[in-house]
């Protein structure tokens, strides 16, 4: 070992705490760079693999009634590779013991058993008997919320007719990952359950013998899908198709992937802006250490070292903190990583998760945490190097402590010997000051951006549950009605308010861009729903014409007074031209409104609505309930108040604790770059301060001069570290935004608040910590001018 | 260290601010809330139904006999005008087609008929001579009278034998009059209809008079055909002489009386009519409703007010909504709905008041779909939140939302 290393050795011995603080920075950030990639990473291959072993479709269409042998012909078409034929309907459900209303989608399966497209994972039990038209295989969730097993049964209502069925099975489909019933906004796993039954049974049940009501298809690599779409569309027009989508517009697959951009939203704004906060604190840090060094660089030129080696010695030293941080950060950030995906992996009730650490996420992490470690660390020596060996071992020239700005301000006129020390020491060495204060305000900025998604996601739920749709439940009915069942439903028990709309599945044109929504069709007047526009206020429907949600027009490329050409998608397929009158504010899926009378006008069949929004008087809750159970033209009711706690609780779950984890780091960030940048500075200032001891200050003085020093640095950190974190959020919540879920940008003011108390804690803590250091100064030892 | 007293006034400044600062941090954000004023107005609560307005007497008329009406000379809205305007013509009925026994028997009777004329015939000539024969005698008896060969007797037997055969002449040619008839009748039986000539017959149609002054409503027969007796032809009444026809659920209808008021919405026309319930039927009837649920119905009238004009352009089985007010009080103190919610047992609301949110339970009384009538609980001036979120809990700090523009 040579004497170098023995040195390298020892200071890190000497340094441990400071070094790790360090390590520790760095750990952070590279931690929460591999945790989101790989998080990201695993829930995106997981995905992948499930679609591929469990063949999910490519093409979806749905009909009215679709003889068997079209299927042939479906298959026939170029480019499809396979077809799988199923009837799917909405069912009302029954479950012993519980009272409020329970949607299902039912799903034909074969009676080989398997489908070809869209196979299931059998978790538990087997797949209905095909000769036995009583048995059901149920999803996972749904059968978790309610405590169903394999031998339980329970009723439905199929077309009208209650029905018993048997659960023989739990399982889980590549096209239903995220369950979302119909009109929910959120998935509701107790009020929303998956249904597989038997062909025959299905058949039976919905009243389509030889026939079909839905299709998956695969297509061949390299196919173009919208020419499979079109002829597709073709074939099943005359049976009351209703368009082919994408991949892109199956539900489940959309909400998993406005789900996935946001984790990797996540991934790629907020770790980045981690380490790259780490990476200039363990620079300037470190900088900040090796210039202390001094000294004992001139000492070791002076001896004959050449530059090189000098300069070498102290990049091990660095390397040596920066690879136990990018170690500690690399083992942290996958074990977060997994935790995290294996959390995902149960909320979306995958069959088997597929963990995956892109290889390139640890070179990146790893590289800019040692580069940023060595820049530092060069530029630091080589500043020293420059000296000579006999400059550099004295100790730096006292800076000149003249009238600066301080005083010229006239501000501390009258003020003391000590306050003006203490504001001399912060002003007369403005770029180190201006650097302390811009790293201690970013530390604080990543707990600014890591709390605030919580405070933009209960914007976006006031906004879309208490100021836009306020409904308690919205009742869907199976077909049109004529406009007076809006009567028959406010002579319910327990409502309070009924407003009906008609909905109506549209394709909106507008040059060569298309996007398939749903038309609502509202009252004027109607307080349940309510049209905000892009400030948030309220305004009543337009009497002509389309109101648009901004992602919507944005979409579309349109504003207001551009015409767009609307193409119902029901069994008419009619076209009209129709001008957008409005863009208003919408954070949950695409919407689109118009006037009832308007659209009801132009669809030709008299005021006829599909569903009806209701408030609820909660006394009267279950009484409704029953009565909505026996009545037989309602084919799904959604609990909208009910979905919306349930959110709230998954929210908690999913998005709170990678808020902890990110919150947690962003405080070791804090802790790690306070206590360093006391550190530093007592080290910097210690001959001042055992100046100042030797001159008749006493212990209690001379702190009060550093520890007014950090207070002042840290004081001004705070204002900035809202700043900069504000900034951070923008830039997140920016790529937050989805087709699906588009999220406000609000900062609440707690948390700029719990940003300031961890600031100020980490202060406290540090700034007692070092304290103690300035009691016990040697002062001989610190005054000495080491030879 | 502090010794100056600036520094001491630096330093209080800055603590103050420094805690005021995380006060106002940490302190509950206000929620931003829209809020109603508590005022005394009108509440209305209505049974409201879909109905249809009736001519009040609708006319049928009916075929007088059977036969084949003429294609309808009216219009739907045609004017008639009672005794005056002839609303139908009918053509008696036309005769009955022959099957092939009838025919062949019709056939057979011609020829039957056709040969006992020839029998007539053959009687008439037979009688002819007979009379010539007799006539001959007579001369000769005559004759020989007078040269007194025969007895007075024989002449006077001889002229009886003239009268005795010009009688029979008679008769015989009676009976070829007799036996062209049934020729002719024979003959008719065969007559198929479509056949005849119809024109002789135009003069023998019915027509049939308007029974009041009105419009046609309704024609149910309308191209040329053959009716029975009895077969309604078309509806006549006085569009002027409306009522609604409302169907109201029997749990309704109870709560109603003749005479209260009702509003006449969704008509068509831009102004809001107004009518009176004149008749709840006593009887109801069963009928399954929009969401498929069987109910009992009973039907209710009502009379629409003001002049004939105001509706003119409302006509028979033309659809309405009728909102039928069952209770009103004209100086109710009123919270609006919006605002309501359970806490326990009992409605309660959020009061702003200072600045935050107090929860008041209140008691309520009669009820529509914006207002519910304030019994207790608050006072006129309280302002109360609308739609209350699950962030709002007793105490939470509210302000008005700032809405400059808004529709609402």
């Amino acid at each position: 070992m040579s004497a170098l290393d023995r040195k390298l050795f020892r200071d890190l011995v000497r340094l441990w705490g400071q070094a790790l603080a360090i390590a520790l920075v760095l750990a952070a950030g590279v931690a929460t760079y591999v945790l989101a990639n790989g998080a990201y990473a695993s829930l995106y291959e997981t995905r992948q693999a499930y679609y591929e072993r469990y063949r999910f479709a490519d093409v979806f269409a749905t009909a009215r009634r679709a003889p068997r042998w079209l299927v042939e012909e479906i298959e026939h078409i170029p480019g499809v590779m396979a077809a799988s034929a199923r009837i799917t309907s909405l069912a009302r459900l029954e479950i012993d013991g519980v009272s409020h209303p329970v949607n299902g989608l039912v799903i034909s399966l074969p009676p080989q058993g398997q489908p070809v497209l869209n196979r299931l994972y059998v978790r538990e039990g087997r797949l209905p008997d095909p000769l036995r038209p009583f048995e059901v295989v149920i999803n996972e969730s749904f059968a978790l919320a309610h405590g169903l097993r394999p031998g339980a049964t329970l009723t439905a209502i199929l077309d009208g007719r209650r029905k018993r069925l048997q659960v023989v099975g739990i399982a889980l489909s590549p096209e239903i990952i995220y369950a979302l019933g119909p009109g929910d906004l959120i998935p509701d796993n107790a009020r929303f359950g998956i249904f597989a039954i038997g062909e025959t049974a299905a058949e039976a049940a919905f009243d389509l013998d030889g026939a079909f009501n839905d299709i998956a298809l695969t297509l061949m690599r390299g196919v173009e899908p919208q020419a499979v779409i079109d002829e597709l569309d073709r074939l099943l027009a005359p049976y009351g198709g209703t368009g082919g989508f994408t991949r892109k517009d199956q539900q489940s697959h959309a909400f998993l992937d406005a789900e996935l951009q946001q984790l990797k939203a996540m991934s790629t704004i907020i770790p980045p802006i981690f380490l790259a906060v780490a990476a200039f604190l363990i620079n300037m840090t470190l900088a900040r250490l090796i210039a202390l060094e001094r000294e004992q660089i001139g000492l070791l030129k002076a001896l004959g070292y050449a530059n090189a080696r000098v300069a070498m010695h102290y990049v091990k030293f660095v390397s040596a903190i920066a690879v136990v941080g990018v170690l500690i950060g690399f083992a942290a950030g996958v074990w977060l990583g997994r935790g995290l995906t294996s959390l995902q992996g149960e909320f979306y009730h995958f069959p088997f998760l597929v963990f995956r650490n892109p290889p390139e996420v640890f070179a990146a992490a790893g590289a800019i945490g040692l580069l940023a470690a060595w820049v530092g660390c060069v530029q630091a020596v080589f500043k020293v190097l420059r000296l000579s060996p006999a400059v550099a071992m004295a100790p730096p020239a006292p800076p000149r402590y003249r009238r600066g700005l301080t005083e010229r301000i006239g501000l501390f006129r009258g003020a003391s010997q000590l306050t003006l020390m203490t504001f001399r020491h912060v002003l007369n060495t403005p770029v180190r000051s201006a650097l302390t204060i811009f790293g201690v305000a970013s530390a604080g900025a990543l707990l600014v951006l890591s709390l605030s998604s919580n405070d933009s996601i209960d914007k976006m739920m006031d906004i879309s549950f208490f100021q836009s749709s306020r409904q308690d439940a919205t009742i869907i009915f199976d077909n049109i009605k004529p406009e007076r069942i809006v009567e028959d439903v406010r002579r319910l028990p327990g409502i309070l308010r009924a407003e009906a709309y008609r909905t109506v599945p549209v394709t909106l044109r507008h040059g060569h861009l298309s996007k398939r929504v749903s038309l609502q069709g509202i009252r004027v007047g109607a307080d349940l729903q309510q049209i905000l526009d892009r400030d948030l206020r309220p305004y009543t429907v337009p009497e002509f014409g389309l109101a648009m949600s901004d992602k919507l027009a944005q979409i579309l490329e349109v504003g207001v007074g551009d015409r767009v050409r609307v193409e119902t998608m029901d069994h008419r397929r009619r076209a009209y031209w129709m001008t957008v009158t409005a863009i208003q504010q919408g954070y949950l899926g695409l919407s689109v409104h118009s006037n009832l009378d308007h659209l009801t006008a132009l669809l030709g069949d008299g005021r006829a609505v599909n569903a009806v929004d209701v408030s609820i008087d909660e006394a009267e809750e279950a009484a409704l309930y029953a009565t909505l159970r026996d009545t037989p033209s309602v084919s799904a009711v959604m609990m909208l108040r009910s979905s919306l706690a349930n959110f709230r609780a998954t929210l908690a779950r999913n998005i709170l604790i990678s808020t902890v984890i990110y919150v947690s780091l962003a405080v070791i960030i804090v802790v790690g770059v306070v206590y360093n940048t006391a550190r530093v500075q007592l080290s910097e200032r210690a001959r001042e301060y055992a100046s100042l001891r030797v001159l008749g200050f006493t212990k209690a003085e001379v702190s009060s001069i550093f520890l007014g020093e950090i207070a002042i640095l840290v004081a001004a950190a705070i204002p900035l570290s809202f700043g900069l974190g504000y900034l951070f959020t923008v830039a997140l919540i920016s790529a937050f935004e989805t087709e699906l879920y588009r999220i406000p940008i609000v900062v609440g003011r707690a948390t700029y608040g719990w940003t300031a108390v961890v600031l100020i804690a980490a202060s406290v803590l540090s700034a007692v910590l070092v304290r103690r250091r300035i009691d016990a100064l040697d002062l001989v030892a610190v005054l000495k001018t080491r030879e | 260290m502090l010794t100056s007293w600036r520094s001491r006034v630096y330093a209080g400044a800055g603590l103050v601010f420094g805690l005021l600062s995380f006060w106002w941090l940490f302190s509950e954000p206000v929620v931003p809330v829209d809020l109603a004023v508590i005022d005394r107005g009108e509440i209305e609560v209505t049974v409201s139904e879909e109905g249809v307005a009736q001519v009040r007497e609708v006319y049928v008329v009916s075929a007088p006999v059977s036969g084949l009406v003429q294609r309808s000379p009216l219009e739907v809205g045609d004017a008639v005008s009672a005794g005056q305007s002839t609303v139908a013509t009918i053509m008696p009925s036309a005769p009955d087609f022959l099957d092939e026994r009838a025919q062949r028997a019709a056939v057979a009777r011609v020829g039957a008929a056709e040969a006992g004329l020839q029998l007539a015939v053959a009687g008439v000539e037979r009688a002819e001579a007979e009379l010539e024969f007799a006539r001959s005698d007579l001369a000769r008896a005559e004759s020989l009278v007078e040269r007194r060969t025969v007895s007075e007797r024989s002449r006077d037997e001889a002229a009886l034998r003239v009268k005795t055969a010009i009688a029979a002449l008679h008769t015989a040619e009676a009976d070829v009059k007799v036996r062209r008839q049934e020729l002719d009748t024979a003959r008719a039986e065969l007559i198929q209809p479509g056949t005849a000539a119809d024109a002789e017959r135009e003069a023998c149609c019915v027509s049939v008079p308007s029974p009041i002054d009105g419009r046609v409503l309704a024609i149910q027969v309308e191209s040329a055909q053959v009716v029975a007796a009895g077969t309604p032809l078309l509806e006549i009444g006085n569009p002027g002489d409306l009522e609604i026809v409302v169907d109201l659920l029997s749990t309704d209808a109870v709560r109603i009386e003749t005479g209260d008021l009702a509003y006449i919405d969704r008509w068509g026309g831009a102004e809001q009519l107004t009518a009176r319930v004149s008749r709840i039927d006593p009887a109801g009837f069963e009928e399954v409703s929009a969401l498929g649920i069987e109910e009992q119905r009973v039907t209710v009238r009502l009379d629409l007010d003001g002049s004939p004009e105001r509706f003119a352009r409302l006509g028979h089985d033309f659809r309405v909504f009728a909102r039928i007010v069952e209770w009103r009080r004209d100086d109710a103190m009123r919270v609006p709905i919006s605002a309501l919610f359970r806490h326990g047992d009992d409605w309660a609301v959020f009061v702003a008041a200072d600045g935050a949110a107090e929860r008041r339970l209140i008691a309520i009384g009669q009820r529509n779909d914006d207002h519910a009538e304030l019994i207790e609980g608050l006072a006129e001036g309280d302002r109360v939140v609308l739609h209350p979120s699950d962030r709002i809990e007793d105490g939470t700090p509210v302000e008005q939302r700032s809405v400059e523009g808004a529709s609402e």
